[in-house]
């Protein structure tokens, strides 16, 4: 089935936001009716999307390009239509100012390659527009709450979670993790289903490791898995700032710079409205206040596998959720 | 150092008030200062967030500097000097303003971070 010929809704939870699309999302887990504000994602074409958009106001937020100068994604905004995202091979996407309404032109290719930009960046939109607060980072459940993993771009977030994963683990997000404050510490609410894998990760799991990740849906720069989600919020037992390190020996212990830490791990950055900002403000204090933050030191050497395991050993000595 | 001495004199007599589109949360070890005109954040340590804490209640600062040289045990010169650094720092970073003793604003020498 290509994207745009289901037209019944298609009702899914991911990032904190009720999903209604008009078309299958095969990678959302199927949702409930929540108190979640709700996105509706309605097809469009793209002549369609870019007749709709301003000529004139527009401000470019974001612009990734390949080596080769070709254009990799752009995202901008106008203040009254909102947001415009677009990646060749991947689709565009309209995101109304609220976020309320996404209107989508997806390519005629398999679903899990228009899912990517959808996940990596149009639903966060949607959802940090909507009130959520987003942190670049990946976590898993591990018995019965969450814990995540935030760090530099290419540090090891998504292999920590895959190689938790493929011990038993169960996927809570890939990359973005949405935030919501509760009295008593904070709840992480679940992502999509898609989750990539690094060709060597792979190599260096069990094959039954691998058997859990899910289907293989395919390869690209990663391999790309339909993992099993957990299906619904969790509280968040602990965070871990991943740092490469000199040493011999993978290290956990109390992080510094945490400030600063949790400020810079804000996922989309180009958000920069003073709610915003003072929302995010607000959640890293609470976080910094009631969830404990360790710093996970990983020398150059070490594999994720192994961190995985000194991870999942160290997270069985935390008791309860939160502080 | 005459230049110095004299902002310092100003400064003394002067208050503090955290502008509107200024916001500050205390985490464990920092408190943390946002600048909602530019977007950046700026870390304080505990003892210049107690400083900013006490700008805060709108007293002079010569009567802040005294209250903290006493809560410091150190002497007051050196608590007036490390206090006029701050508030010159957050005033040219845009995080504070001051009203001198005659009621006219100050202004910050220059702004490398203010709109």
């Amino acid at each position: 089935m290509t994207p745009t010929e289901g037209r019944s809704a298609w009702r899914c939870n991911a990032f904190g936001i009720d999903v209604h699309a008009g078309f299958p999302i095969p990678e959302l887990p199927a949702g409930r009716e929540s108190r979640n504000p709700r996105s509706a994602v309605e097809p469009a074409s793209a002549a369609e999307l870019q007749r709709e958009w301003p000529a004139r106001g527009t401000e470019r937020f974001l612009e990734r390009v390949h080596p080769n100068g070709r254009l990799m994604m752009a995202v901008e905004h106008h203040d009254d239509a909102g947001f415009h995202i677009w990646a060749p091979y991947y689709g565009r996407h309209l995101v109304s100012a609220d976020g309320a309404l996404i209107r989508s032109a997806l390519p005629a290719v398999a679903p899990w390659r228009w899912e990517r930009l959808l996940f990596a960046q149009v639903l966060p939109l949607a959802a940090a527009l909507q009130g959520r607060q987003l942190f670049h980072a990946s976590a898993v459940s591990l018995g019965g709450a969450a814990v995540a993993f935030a760090g530099l771009s290419g540090a090891g977030k998504s292999s920590i979670a895959a190689h938790l994963v493929a011990r038993g683990a169960s996927l809570v997000t890939d990359d973005v993790l949405s935030l919501e404050r509760t009295r008593r510490g904070v709840t992480v609410h679940p992502g999509s289903r898609l989750a990539g894998v690094l060709q060597h990760e792979l190599a260096a799991m069990s094959a039954s490791g691998r058997l859990r990740l899910g289907t293989r849906l395919g390869a690209a720069d990663k391999t790309y898995f339909a993992a099993s989600v957990v299906d619904g919020p969790l509280p968040l037992r602990a965070l871990y700032y991943i740092a490469r390190v000199r040493s011999d020996s993978i290290e956990i212990g109390p992080s510094g710079s945490l400030p600063s830490r949790l400020l810079g791990s804000a996922f989309i950055a180009y958000l920069r409205s003073p709610r915003h900002l003072v929302d995010h403000l607000d959640v890293c204090m609470h976080l910094a206040a009631t969830v404990p933050v360790f710093e996970l030191s990983i020398p150059a050497t070490a594999q994720s596998g192994d961190v995985a395991h000194a991870v999942e050993r160290h997270a069985s000595t935390l008791s309860g959720a939160g502080r | 150092m005459a230049r110095r001495r004299r902002d310092d004199g100003q400064l003394l007599g002067a208050t503090a008030r955290v502008p509107q589109h200024v916001v500050h949360r205390s985490f464990a070890h920092e408190t943390v200062v946002l600048n909602l005109k530019t977007g950046r954040y700026h870390g304080l340590n505990p003892t210049a967030g107690m400083m900013l804490a006490e700008l805060e209640t709108g007293a002079r600062i010569g009567a802040i500097a005294a209250k903290l040289a006493e809560l410091f045990e150190r002497p007051p010169a050196e608590i007036e000097q490390d206090l006029a650094a701050l508030c010159l720092d957050l005033l040219r970073r845009g995080l504070i303003e001051l009203t001198g003793p005659d009621g006219r604003s100050l202004e910050a020498a220059e702004s490398d971070d203010a709109d």
